[in-house]
Order: structure tokens, then C-alpha cells, then sequence
């Protein structure tokens, strides 16, 4: 995604006032601030960069009701999973949880979205910057609201930019952006609280289009031997980035910044950390997340006292679908070849407890 | 008694200069007039003015991006 240059960001086009029904709404409706000041300190005193966030119920809300009436519980805004998992593995001290939810505050939390932050502008962690000139998009860009921020891992797999692996056959044979499976359903919520992503409901389903081919009756026998035993991705997935560690502080100028340690390409095979009629799987694709027993460690001592608590490998949705794998060559590709699973030699031995339910033993590993 | 004819047609022509006067400006939408009245629209659509403004907001401010972040997130 080019930068856009400072004035570019805050530009508006005159298709805004032209075309954009939300033109005809004044500024200081939404944004606050005094429109007949003369000098740019007084126009902007107590104006909202992004009036829809945390709460657009008096902006969004005037007129898209529904869709803001369900915005609490969407993953971007709500946030629920980093409270979820850094709430499991924090400290139980309430001095010291105190101090790791206020980092998670400071560093976490900064990742966010919001309906202007997908409708109009870049997000807030990409430095912003209207999209098109304040023009509203009903479907927000992929390259500008949704890998840029999911850039790491989705937009590198998903685009083939990883050296030497592919992209996704989605993207590279049909062209689906993001939203042709993450509907705007899911991302607007569904008024029910969730804090694991897959247990979105609406979230996306391979079955939902590959209707024939994930069912015991499926034409092809792979399919049909495999069905709920394999996730997709274990067939159909290649090497996917895995990142290790995480620090954040603050600098001498007081300024936040991150530090992860090595990223590696890699493909793994685990156990399914949480089963449920969903995903039934016992095998699954998992990928290692950036967190370690010191990530707040600038800010407090054992802050994540019970880091044991959930696996560091998670269950994964690699975005670099394949048809053909080197996993789908014969049987043997993976019947019986160790390399491919998640065994205790791959894990860091101060991870190994915390991993113990995704770890594969050797005599778990199919023959 | 007779009416000065001349005055009345002469109050009514006023009257309606007036009139016309109201309706032509309430006919004037909202969001045009804002427009024009509105600093937040003069300044945010004029490229010049944007480019001085940001060009002298980078000069004064810091960045507000650490040099020590590191690595993927």
C-alpha cells in the first residue's frame, strides 16, 4: 500500500459534496469543531478526527441503525479476543493484571477498526488518510482497509508475496477479494459476544461453495477418507509465516514501539486445540504467534504469570490455498513423515506446557 | 373615500421584491450555503493550502513513531 502524502490524507474531493448523500450533512454535524473559526487551532478545538469510534450511534446511527445497533460485538471494535487471551494469561495479582491490561491499552488496543475506518478512511494504525477524498465506499478496498492492516501474514499469503509460494487460488484464479467471503455481516457483528473468531457464526465456511466436496458422500475418496479427521488447510495449505516473541515498551522519547523476534516460513501440523461441531478436526494447520512469557516485562515482572494457559501454536486458516500441496502428492506425504507435525522438538522448551494439547506424539502421527 | 390607488400597487410591488428576496434564499440548499461559509470545507478542499498547513505540522512535530520497533507484527 503507497503512503499517501500528509495533505492527501485529510483532502476532500468535491465527488463528497457532489455524489455522496453524506455531503449534504455538514461537517461539524459528525466532526465537532467550530466551521466559522478563522484559524485552524479554533476550527479544530473539540473536533473527532473519527466520530464513529468507539460509539457511532449519533453518527452511523442516525441513519444506519440496525447496523450499529450489533457494532459492540464485532471483533475489530469490540476487540474481545486480546482481552480474552492476554486476560487468560495475565497474572491473577490484581496489582499486576492492572498493569498488563493498561500495556494492552497502550500497544494492543491501538490495533482497531471502525465503520470510518473501513467506509472512509485507511485505519488509524496505517496512519489514516481518506480512502477517496471522504467519499463513503459501501465495500471498503482490500489494499487500503483490509491488508493493510492484515499485512503480515493474510496479505503475503493470500497475494503469493512470500518468495517461492504461491498465492491463493482464490485470489490468483478468480480474483476474490477479502469481502467475497468475509461478508459484511460478519464484520458488522451479529449482536452476540464472541471472543474466538472461529466461533463467529456468519464466518467464513469452505463448504459454503465447496458444498459437495467436504461430505462423507464427496466424489473424490481423499475427501471422503479424510472428512472431519483433516481440517481443509492440512491438504490444501503451503508454508505460512510464523512469528516468534513480542516485547513492547516505550522509548526515551516516550514513544511505544514493538519487537518481535524471528519470523520463519513453515508448515505444521497440531492437534486441534479446540474441537467443536464446526471443526471437528483432530488435525489442523497451526501457526506460532507472536507472544512470549515477557511481553509486558517493561512494564511489570510475571505479568503473564499463567502464559501456560493457552497454546502458543493456534489454530491457523493459512490464505495460500492450493489444490494441489506437496501434502496431496500420495499418502505418504504425510502418513508417517514426522517432519510435518508438530512435535516437541519444534517447540521452545519453555512453551512446551503451554502447548502439550496441540503437540503431536510420535504415536500419534498417522502410519 | 377612494384609495390612493398608485401607493398600493406600489407597497405590493415591495412587498413581493421581498417576498421573492426570502424564497430565493431559503431555495439556496443548506448544504451549498455551508459550503460556502464553512472553514472546514475551504481549507480541506484546497490542495494548496493543505500541503502549507501539513508541510508546517511535519516541521514542528515529532515523529510519533518509535525507531526501536522491530520485526513483524
Amino acid at each position: 500500500m503507497a503512503p499517501l502524502e500528509p495533505y492527501e490524507r485529510v483532502l476532500i474531493d468535491d465527488a463528497f459534496f457532489e455524489e455522496d448523500p453524506h455531503g449534504e450533512i455538514t461537517c461539524e454535524q459528525c466532526h465537532g469543531g467550530n466551521p466559522r473559526a478563522t484559524t485552524m487551532k479554533a476550527a479544530h478545538k473539540r473536533l473527532v478526527a473519527d466520530p464513529t469510534y468507539p460509539n457511532p450511534s449519533k453518527t452511523c446511527g442516525e441513519c444506519h441503525e440496525e447496523i450499529v445497533a450489533t457494532n459492540e460485538t464485532n471483533l475489530h471494535a469490540s476487540l474481545n479476543s486480546y482481552k480474552d487471551i492476554i486476560g487468560k494469561r495475565a497474572s491473577t495479582k490484581k496489582g499486576v493484571r492492572k498493569k498488563v491490561f493498561k500495556a494492552m491499552d497502550t500497544h494492543c488496543f491501538t490495533c482497531h477498526s471502525s465503520c470510518g475506518q473501513c467506509h472512509v478512511s485507511r485505519p488509524d494504525s496505517v496512519e489514516g488518510g481518506f480512502v477517496q477524498g471522504h467519499v463513503f465506499l459501501k465495500t471498503p478496498p482490500m489494499g487500503t482497509n483490509c491488508t493493510s492492516c492484515h499485512g503480515s501474514r493474510v496479505e503475503m499469503e493470500y497475494l503469493g508475496k512470500n518468495k517461492g509460494i504461491p498465492g491463493d487460488v482464490h485470489y490468483t484464479q478468480k480474483g476474490m477479494k477479502c469481502i467475497a467471503c468475509h461478508s459484511g455481516e460478519e464484520m458488522h457483528g451479529m449482536g452476540k459476544e464472541y471472543t474466538y473468531r472461529y466461533d463467529v457464526e456468519n464466518a467464513p465456511r469452505c463448504e459454503e461453495c465447496h458444498e459437495d466436496t467436504v461430505s462423507p458422500k464427496a466424489k473424490t475418496r481423499t475427501h471422503r477418507i479424510h472428512n472431519e479427521k483433516v481440517s481443509c488447510h492440512v491438504c490444501h495449505s503451503v508454508a505460512y509465516k510464523n512469528c516468534y516473541s513480542c516485547h513492547v515498551g516505550k522509548d526515551k522519547k516516550g514513544l511505544s514501539y514493538f519487537k518481535t523476534d524471528k519470523t520463519e516460513m513453515s508448515f505444521k501440523i497440531g492437534l486441534n486445540p479446540s474441537p467443536s461441531k464446526e471443526r471437528p478436526f483432530t488435525y489442523v494447520t497451526l501457526r506460532h504467534v507472536p507472544v512470549s512469557k515477557e511481553t509486558f516485562a517493561y512494564y511489570v515482572k510475571d505479568g503473564l504469570a499463567n502464559f501456560d494457559e493457552l497454546p502458543t501454536w493456534k489454530l491457523a486458516t493459512p490464505h495460500n490455498i492450493q489444490r494441489k500441496t506437496p501434502q496431496t502428492e500420495s499418502c505418504k506425504s504425510c502418513h508417517g513423515n514426522k517432519e510435518l507435525f508438530l512435535r516437541e522438538g519444534d517447540v521452545a522448551p519453555e512453551e512446551r506446557t503451554a502447548n502439550k494439547g496441540v503437540i503431536v506424539p510420535d504415536d500419534a502421527i498417522p502410519r | 373615500m377612494v384609495r390612493p390607488k398608485g401607493k398600493g400597487i406600489w407597497c405590493l410591488g415591495v412587498g413581493f421584491i421581498i417576498f421573492l428576496g426570502f424564497f430565493l434564499l431559503w431555495g439556496i440548499s443548506d448544504s451549498a450555503l455551508s459550503k460556502d461559509e464553512s472553514t472546514c470545507i475551504s481549507c480541506h478542499t484546497s490542495v494548496r493550502d493543505l500541503v502549507k498547513i501539513t508541510r508546517e505540522i511535519a516541521a514542528k512535530a515529532p515523529s510519533q513513531e518509535s525507531t526501536e520497533t522491530a520485526g513483524e507484527g
